[in-house]
């Protein structure tokens, strides 16, 4: 069993593997190309919105296991091939969750849900709060909020705030201010929150508070 | 949540763990497929995290949200940020935007109502009966202003205004402020007055609120509270802010200290000493030079504080460094 293992961690995508991957995704080598690319677009918008650091790498890994099992027998569907890239996309990220624990994981405090069985998400929630508050993250995400421009801060305010009618009613009221529907409304604010998101982990990642 | 499309209630089901494995599957394949749907289908993520922290998701959804959704580090994670951002935002634009919306709601009649009303005041049969009708309603209006005195003062929308979460106090009364103060706060100033270098703490328990001069309406009470930095005050006694249930703003002042580093950013927080949690935070604007040793107030909403003790710290940054606490102002909160 480690033997398989081991053989398996090690294995390398040949020339050969990646001409059965590609067959077995289409007999015109033009349109397996095409194929190749669709699929490897949409594992790398799975793996992105699974919160995967590497997309790109991961997805090398998910063509790489595919074709593995391709050269060990395992045969494809040819017409809806992508279930299975997905499928195998969800593997490689839990199992490099799992591996990247095992490295990080340095205290108590570090422990993760999955390793620590009787963890309350709640507390979790608030653990990973107070660690952002406290290592810079607090003061960073306020820096990002302030390069946003003004406009954009403005809309993101109004429309987060608050709850209830009122908060639907000014979301309406935003809406018709910009002459926009409310669900464009919705992925403008989207937009401006990811990039809320990405400027505060970049600069937790700088000040070494990442969570 | 704001006006929902099937797709996005699907995504919604997919992200509460509502789908079997073969329709999660299929979606994953058409959602993933474009830009646009994996998009949609982040914002519809942000939605159900909104909705869960403002305690808006129905039974059955935030039962699937914590049992299905929190069980992935990035979930909680995302959470966790959300959280942040959202005491982060900035009441002062929103009720900025309201004010401003009221204002143009008053002013504006919808052109369709105007077209309505004229198409029926045009129809014959009916411009007799309304005259009729503004005759009787003009006879009773004069009875009605000879039994009852007026009551008006010209104003007809009042919104409270805001104020901010955290304002410098002014040594100098005469000195206008830029975003007149609405409430009359009865305290002692201490930190900008040399004879009060040792100050004996003091509580203002006044929710005192002064009229505008156009308005009759109260506004939210507020109660004061001048902290010392330590632990407790000159008599050896750690100073209480006593509320009410008609507090709705505790006001904490307390000094600025003079500071020893340089500091790009400052940052307030309360914590519950029992629990050692932030309840509450906010920035200081890039003050700290001018604000060096003035007397601050942190207008802190009521509602986050309980029966407990608490610290109020003062924290400063610079770039590429951890924080620093500049001072600490503990406290205890009584609820009556």
């Amino acid at each position: 069993m480690k033997e398989i293992k081991h053989l398996k961690k090690d294995w390398v995508l040949t020339t050969d593997a990646f001409e059965l991957l590609l067959s077995a995704l289409d007999p015109n080598r033009e349109q397996a190309g095409v194929k190749y690319e669709q699929i490897r677009r949409k594992i790398i918008r799975k793996l992105e919105f699974e919160g995967s650091s590497v997309p790109e790498e991961h997805a090398d890994e998910v063509f790489n296991r595919v074709a593995r099992r391709l050269v060990e027998g395992e045969r494809l569907d040819a017409e809806s091939p992508d279930g299975y890239f997905l499928q195998t996309a969800r593997f490689v990220l839990s199992e490099t969750r799992r591996s990247g624990k095992r490295h990080r994981v340095s205290g108590l405090d570090d422990l993760a849900v999955g390793e620590e069985p009787s963890l309350n998400p709640f507390e979790e929630i608030e653990r990973l709060e107070d660690k952002i508050r406290r290592e810079s993250g607090l003061i960073a995400i306020e820096k990002c909020r302030q390069e946003l421009s003004a406009e954009d801060r403005r809309i993101y305010d109004i429309y987060e705030f608050g709850s209830g009618r009122e908060r639907i009613e000014r979301r309406q009221k935003l809406a018709d201010e910009l002459g926009e529907k409310i669900e464009n409304l919705r992925l403008i604010v989207f937009r401006v929150g990811k990039k809320l998101f990405q400027c505060a982990e970049k600069q937790l990642e700088k000040s070494g508070g990442k969570i | 949540m704001t006006e929902t499309t099937e797709k996005e209630l699907l995504m919604r089901d997919y992200l509460l763990g509502k789908l079997g494995a073969e329709e999660s599957g299929a979606c994953e394949n058409i959602w993933f497929e474009s830009d646009e749907d994996t998009e949609l289908l982040e914002a519809a993520r942000n939605e159900l995290i909104d909705d869960y922290l403002i305690g808006e998701l129905p039974t059955g959804e935030k039962y699937d949200f914590e049992h299905k959704f929190l069980i992935t580090q990035r979930n909680l994670e995302l959470v966790a940020v959300a959280k942040i951002h959202r005491g982060l935002l900035d009441e002062k634009t929103v009720r900025e935007f309201d004010r401003a919306t009221v204002k143009k709601e008053a002013v504006s009649v919808p052109i369709g109502f105007r077209q309505t009303l004229a198409e029926f005041l045009s129809l014959r049969k009916l411009q007799f009966a309304l005259a009729a009708s503004v005759l009787l309603v003009a006879i009773g209006l004069l009875v009605i202003r000879q039994g009852v005195l007026p009551n008006s003062d010209g104003s007809n929308i009042e919104v409270a205004q805001v104020e901010p979460s955290l304002a410098p106090e002014r040594s100098d009364a005469n000195e206008a402020s830029p975003e007149p103060s609405r409430d009359t706060i009865q305290t002692n100033t201490i930190s900008n007055n040399p004879a009060n270098s040792n100050p004996k703490l003091r509580e203002t328990p006044t929710p005192v609120a002064a009229p505008s001069p156009k308005s009759q309406k109260t506004f939210s009470s507020v109660v004061t509270l001048a902290l010392a930095t330590g632990f407790r005050d000159g008599s050896g006694a750690t100073p209480t802010l006593n509320l009410t249930n008609d507090t709705k703003t505790a006001r904490l002042r307390f000094a600025m200290p003079g500071l020893t580093g340089e500091y790009d950013s400052f940052a307030l927080r309360l914590v519950n000493e029992k629990t050692d949690r932030v309840v509450w935070q906010s920035e200081l604007p890039d003050l700290s030079l001018q604000l060096k040793g003035k007397t601050l107030a942190a207008n802190v909403p009521a509602s986050v504080l309980k029966d407990s003790e608490y610290r109020l710290i003062l924290v400063g940054a610079a770039t590429d460094s951890n924080e620093e606490i500049l001072s600490r102002f503990a406290f205890l909160v009584k609820k009556n």
